[in-house]
């Protein structure tokens, strides 16, 4: 099992997406199939452009695995008051600097369990846990 | 299926990448402001049309492989963006069209 961590600093809209870049480059070394690194390179952006403007700073682990792919997103906070709320497509309490920058229209974490294979959230004012998986093979892509 | 090359016969558009950008090919546009709309429209590989000129822009195009990013309204990206994108051979197109005016335009000149 390969296992990679990158930190991701809250509101750096200059290195947002750095993390998902790496992985995407990875991804390419391994040749896996391009629908499917679209839908992980997907989600993975997503949720980093999440990280950024929702918390305070974190960091996500990515784990290549023989069968799956694995994403764990972490921050320390503030957390998400209502998770089934924010994952109501159009819900957003993004601010206006996240919207001029194309962001905070609500559709992050939609987005990030269409395209995965299993999402879950969990989150406490103590800080946020996404994890994503996606299922590697033929079946999968 | 047209190349970006097509595109910039008008002089309406000018191609702000390298010169090998412009053998990009493209069958579909897709003209939005949010890029998780984007994402999630993305599978096709349309070239983006776009008014916002965030580095955002450029992470979401490159992340879907999308071949043109097409700047309406005048907005420029910086050099930074600008050399990031030739790095990942996505073409940066400016026109001081607006995104209406540049859809209807295309399908004027039947690459729509």
């Amino acid at each position: 099992m390969v296992k990679q961590e990158h930190q991701i600093i809250a509101r750096n809209y200059e290195l947002a997406g750095r993390a998902s870049s790496k992985l995407k480059r990875y991804l390419k070394e391994l040749n896996i199939d391009k629908h499917l690194m679209k839908r992980i390179c997907s989600a993975s952006y997503e949720a980093e452009i999440n990280v950024v403007i929702h918390s305070v700073g974190g960091y996500v682990i990515f784990e290549f695995h023989d069968t799956y792919i694995e994403l764990n997103f972490y921050d320390d906070g503030p957390g998400i008051l209502d998770i089934n709320l924010a994952m109501t497509e159009g819900y957003s309490t993004a601010s206006e600097n996240a919207q001029h920058n194309g962001f905070g229209a609500g559709m992050g974490l939609s987005n990030i369990k269409n395209c995965s294979d299993e999402m879950i959230l969990t989150s406490s004012i103590d800080g946020t846990h996404l994890k994503i998986i996606f299922f590697l093979g033929e079946n999968h892509a | 299926m047209h190349k970006i090359k097509e595109l910039i016969i008008s002089d309406k558009y000018k191609v702000i990448t390298n010169e090998h950008t412009l053998e990009n090919t493209f069958n579909v546009v897709y003209c939005c402001d949010l890029l998780s709309a984007v994402i999630k429209h993305g599978s096709k590989n349309p070239i983006l049309i776009t008014q916002i000129n965030s580095i955002t822009t450029i992470g979401v195009a490159t992340m879907l492989d999308l071949p043109a990013v097409i700047l309406t309204e005048g907005k420029i990206f910086g050099m930074e963006m600008i050399e990031k994108a030739n790095v990942e051979g996505l073409a940066i197109i400016y026109t001081e069209l607006t995104s209406a005016e540049t859809i209807l335009d295309l399908k004027a000149r039947g690459i729509l």
